[in-house]
């Protein structure tokens, strides 16, 4: 992939959150986004701001769950984790991922 | 893939933001994150926090953001809590009702029977008078009626009249006669009635109505040479005809009264089956009977489900009928853009014409247009609403009755509110769970009244007296649920509301040890109040009851004008498809008269149970058959020379076997039985004779007192002459003004030989109307009877059949049923009002029991002193017997003031008791003060057993 980054589309941010938290971690909002930054090499623009808006509409939907706790550095800092309710909704949302990419895929045309 | 970051350490609880710092904090955290990955990757701390602001974008939009995310959250989490909260009270209040289990059954036993009975009243009336009819704008459909000089509109209407209406008809679409017979017909189950209503082809579009087969009448139908046509019901189509759908054509075959055959007709259609005729019941209600006058011995069942129709013979237009009145009904459909006034005036005018044209009848001075809804909230409103009246203050007390037992037990529940109120629940929350409490109640006891509604309207259904339109629809629906729902939920804000609001002013939590010890006064004040109310309210009811049982009383008992114990009526006709009873009217039909009347009449009176026996009418039979008549000795244009008299047959023997005096004069006897028959008999022939005076053929008859006294004031009648149907206006003197009657020869002249009293002959609540007897054929007969009335006619029925095994007797009725047949439409609402009186006196009696109790307990400790410092049980007694006397009183004044105000409304309800009856009235404040004594002693004299030492030491 080549030629600049991707603008990040819609419902793709929190497809991506979902995917970083599978493994069980808990994790607060910078490193969710530093994760995806590095995992995907940089390739997303994520514009920051528009990742909190994103985890506390999901933590509403039951989909992860959030406590308080102190980081490593000493600070105060909200804390986020996949529930089982969440990890439902990765399987749904994979499907719909999967045929999302090959829609596009097709329209591109090889 | 980078490594996974490092896990939290727990925070401490007191470290936990608020929810209103925290997205704040978070959004902080993440710039101070940001800052410290550049500071480490080497700028500057300002150029650090500048590019991190700058890559998180607009933080007060994020914001914005987070809070709305967050408030839905909250209002949602509001919402939880709220239901969480009720579903707490909801279950404390099951619990504090499932603790006092005689309270809770008692007062979901009073809703459900207060709330129950409304709303099987609702839907009684919802069915009859508030669905809209079903026929198509019926607000346009309208009944004509005459009215003449000095009373009210006419029962029936002549049929000439009627077709000159028609003429003149341009306000109408439609306008159709509808007079209602009786005949028979043979079935494998023996002799079954037809209904037939002679009607023209109009009726049907005025109706919107259309044949499901075949066709309606038509205009030719009703022509002289017209071959005979039938429509028959869909009903009568199936059970008669087994459905068949090639009925057209197939022949209608019938027996008249005495079982004789008519004239086969042919049926030409089937009505709809939903075809009924519009509830037109005339203010007489009798009319609906008066079939039973004219020999038919039928109730006018379904009045509104014909059988047949079939046109009016031809006859109808005849002017010698100027006179009789043969249509029971006139109903119109107006045209667009009349109106009800409009058409009256029309009408009106060609009343007046009618009155100026035919000088031999007695003409209508104005007529009267009436539209159908208004005509049925007349006919059935006051027969329902006095009643759900009734049902509606029953309900009121009860609601007043729950309200005081509420408080007066939240009074001993003081304690529980204070402790709750000191362990900090609000005024709020105690308001709260008081109200949930009367809610459940409300909710239980709507329930329980569902089955209650249904048992009521059931009832109704089945107990109410008469015909009622639509009456048998009623069923408990959505709509009664409906009605129900808020019956339940006005009950519980009546009598839970007011007890919550004084439950939730629970003292604060400084005042709990005083509070304990005095209590509130301000309750007892409440509770009073209520007292009041409830005597009030319930000695209206009491009044009200009082007042139409005495009513009801002396309809029962009033002076009918003739005896009616051990009278019996019946009547004699041949067995069905004998064809016997020819034999006895062959000929002028005095041959027949001669056997049936002499010979087994003589028979019958032989009986040991037979006093006497007579041939005639008998009273209370409704509006027999209203005919003009003219005075002879009144100037032709004299405004009362035409006059309309109910026309009746008596035989000899009839007055002294029926019991009515003679006042003048005498009684018809044998020889004017003989005078008359021979004279109709013949008269065909006689009236030819030039010769023929009328002193030579006039016939006796006798009238009653009404009569005598409206025509001939200050006279005696004896001697006056009276010509029956139509005479003619002629010129006796040349060139004079002056016209006399001359008498037409159409029927022999009558004159007056006796005075007779006056008897009921109509209905028991209206006055006696001029009466006119005379001698005529016919089979309906008058019995006076010893011992069981059953039993003679039993004897009777066996004599007639062993006279002429083809004979045989019909409607055998004692004439006291009949009464309270009559009666009966009273009775069931005098029963009704009586026991809605009668719960509520009980429940009167309850609350003022309850508030008695409460008052003594209020004042052991005062009532203790008093006692140990020597005061005497009675005058314990007294001085809490004094304040439930004055309790009382004070409603019981009320309660007057408030019957008084009702009186005029009540009185539209009552016969021959004033509404203002002072007996009533005080028979009733005696009666409510006896129970209220009782209601009272049981707890006052529990006060009196106070022991001083048990009181004192609790202090």
């Amino acid at each position: 992939m080549g030629g600049g980054r991707l603008d990040l589309l819609q419902g793709t941010l929190e497809h991506l959150v979902l995917q970083t938290l599978k493994r069980g971690d808990m994790m607060h909002g910078f490193q969710v986004l530093e994760w995806i930054r590095s995992s995907t090499d940089d390739d997303l623009v994520i514009e920051e701001g528009a990742l909190y808006p994103a985890l506390h509409r999901m933590e509403k939907r039951g989909w992860l769950a959030a406590e308080w706790g102190v980081s490593p550095k000493g600070r105060r800092a909200k804390y986020y984790r996949l529930t089982s309710k969440g990890r439902d909704a990765i399987v749904r949302e994979e499907g719909k991922w999967a045929r999302y990419v090959a829609a596009v895929a097709r329209v591109a045309g090889e | 893939m980078p490594r996974p970051p490092e896990g939290p350490r727990k925070l401490l609880p007191r470290m936990q933001p608020g929810p209103k710092q925290a997205a704040d904090l978070e959004i902080q955290h993440h710039l101070e994150e940001r800052i410290d990955q550049l500071v480490s990757d080497g700028m500057s701390r300002d150029a650090a926090r500048r590019e991190a602001e700058r890559s998180f974008g607009e933080i007060e939009r994020v914001e914005r953001e987070l809070r709305t995310i967050a408030s839905g959250a909250a209002f949602r989490a509001a919402v939880a809590t709220a239901l969480e909260t009720f579903r707490q009270d909801l279950s404390y209040a099951a619990r504090v009702l499932r603790r006092s289990r005689g309270f809770s059954a008692l007062a979901v036993l009073t809703l459900a029977l207060g709330i129950g009975t409304n709303t099987g009243l609702f839907t009684v009336v919802d069915s009859v008078l508030f669905r809209p009819l079903e026929i198509p704008k019926a607000d346009r459909v309208v009944q004509i009626r005459e009215r003449y000089s000095g009373s009210g509109p006419a029962r029936f209407m002549s049929a000439p009249n009627f077709f000159d209406y028609l003429e003149r008809g341009e306000a109408f679409r439609y306008l159709a006669p509808l007079s209602h017979t009786w005949f028979f017909q043979e079935t494998s189950a023996g002799v079954d009635t037809v209904h037939v209503l002679m009607t023209t082809d109009q009726l049907l579009p005025l109706l919107a109505a259309e044949p499901v087969i075949g066709r309606g009448l038509t205009e030719s139908d009703g022509a002289a040479d017209a071959p005979l046509v039938a429509v028959i019901s869909h009903a009568f189509w199936v059970e008669r005809f087994g459905a068949d759908a090639d009925v057209v054509g197939r022949t209608l075959r019938m027996l008249d009264a005495r079982r004789q055959a008519v004239p086969e007709r042919t049926i030409v259609g089937v009505l709809p089956p939903e075809f009924t005729l519009p509830p037109v019941r005339d203010p007489i209600r009798w009319q609906a009977r008066s079939a039973w006058g004219s020999e038919v011995p039928l109730e006018l069942g379904a009045s509104t489900a014909p059988d047949v129709l079939v046109p009016p013979p031809a006859a109808w237009r005849s002017e010698v009928n100027r006179g009789a009145r043969r249509i029971h009904t006139v109903l119109g459909r107006l045209e667009d853009g009349w109106s009800v006034k409009q058409t009256e005036d029309v009408l009106s005018a060609v009343a007046s014409g009618i009155t100026a044209t035919h000088l031999e009848v007695s003409g209508p001075e104005s007529v009267e247009v009436t539209p159908l809804p208004r005509l049925i909230r007349d006919s059935y409103g006051r027969a329902f609403y006095l009643l759900w009246a009734g049902c509606g203050v029953v309900l009121l007390v009860a609601c007043v009755n729950l309200a005081s037992l509420l408080i007066a037990r939240g009074l001993t529940r003081e304690r529980e509110m204070a402790v709750r109120a000191s362990l900090g629940a609000s005024r709020t929350r105690l308001f709260r769970q008081l109200t949930t409490e009367a809610f459940v109640l409300g909710a239980v006891g709507g329930l329980a009244a569902i089955p209650v509604a249904h048992g009521v309207t059931r009832g109704l259904v089945a107990l109410f007296p008469g015909d009622v339109y639509r009456i048998a629809t009623a069923a408990v629906d959505l709509r009664a649920l409906g009605f129900l729902t808020m019956a339940s939920a006005f009950a519980a804000v009546a009598f839970g509301v007011v007890p919550a609001l004084r439950g939730g002013e629970v003292v604060g939590r400084g005042r709990l040890g005083e509070w304990l010890r005095h209590g509130s006064r301000s309750r007892l004040g409440v509770l009073r109040a209520l007292v009041v109310g409830e005597v009030a309210l319930t000695l209206t009811l009491v009044v009200s009851g009082g007042l139409i049982l005495r009513s009801y009383l002396s309809l029962t008992n009033t002076d009918v004008g003739f005896e009616p114990e051990g009278l019996v009526h019946f009547w004699v006709g041949g067995r069905p498809g004998s064809g016997a009873f020819s034999k006895y009217e062959e000929g002028s039909q005095r041959a027949g008269v001669d056997i049936l009347r002499r010979q087994l009449l003589e028979r019958i009176e032989a009986l040991p149970d037979v006093v006497s026996v007579a041939e005639g009418m008998p009273p209370l039979s409704g509006a027999a058959s209203d005919w003009s008549h003219t005075l002879a000795d009144r100037p032709p244009l004299a405004a009362d020379a035409r006059v309309v008299f109910d026309t009746r047959r008596a035989g000899p023997g009839y007055f002294a076997t029926l019991g009515i005096p003679l006042r003048e004069g005498r009684y018809l006897d044998e020889a004017d039985e003989e005078l008359s028959l021979r004279t109709w008999g013949s008269w065909g022939e006689l009236r030819q004779r030039p010769e023929l005076s009328q002193a030579d053929v006039t016939l006796p008859a006798v009238v009653n007192e009404t009569l005598a006294r409206r025509y001939w004031p200050g006279e005696s009648a004896i001697g006056k002459g009276v010509y029956s149907g139509s005479v003619e206006v002629g010129d006796e003197s040349e060139g004079s003004n002056s016209s006399s009657i001359v008498w037409d020869r159409r029927n022999p002249p009558f004159t007056v030989v006796g005075v007779v009293g006056d008897v009921k002959t109509v209905g028991l609540d209206r006055e006696p109307e001029p009466t006119f007897y005379s001698m005529g054929w016919g089979h309906s007969y008058l019995a006076r009877v010893r011992g069981d009335p059953q039993l003679a006619s039993e004897a009777i029925r066996r004599e007639v059949e062993s006279f002429d095994p083809a004979l045989t007797v019909g409607g055998a009725l004692p004439m006291e049923q009949r009464i309270a047949d009559i009666a009966a439409e009273e009775r069931f609402r005098m029963l009704v009002i009586v026991a809605a009186a009668a719960l509520a006196l009980m429940l009167a009696a309850v609350g003022l029991s309850a508030v008695v109790a409460y008052s003594v307990n209020q004042r052991r400790h005062e009532i203790g002193v008093r006692i140990s410092l020597g005061a005497k049980r009675a005058e314990v007694l007294s001085l809490v017997g004094w304040q439930a006397v004055k309790l009382v009183s004070l409603g019981a004044a009320i309660g007057l003031a408030l019957v008084a105000g009702l009186s005029r409304l009540l009185g539209s309800f009552l016969y021959g008791v004033a509404a203002t009856d002072p007996l009533t009235f005080l028979g009733s404040l005696v009666l409510l003060g006896s129970v209220c004594v009782l209601a009272s002693y049981l707890p006052a004299r529990h006060a009196a057993r106070v022991d001083p030492m048990e009181v004192l030491k609790t202090e």
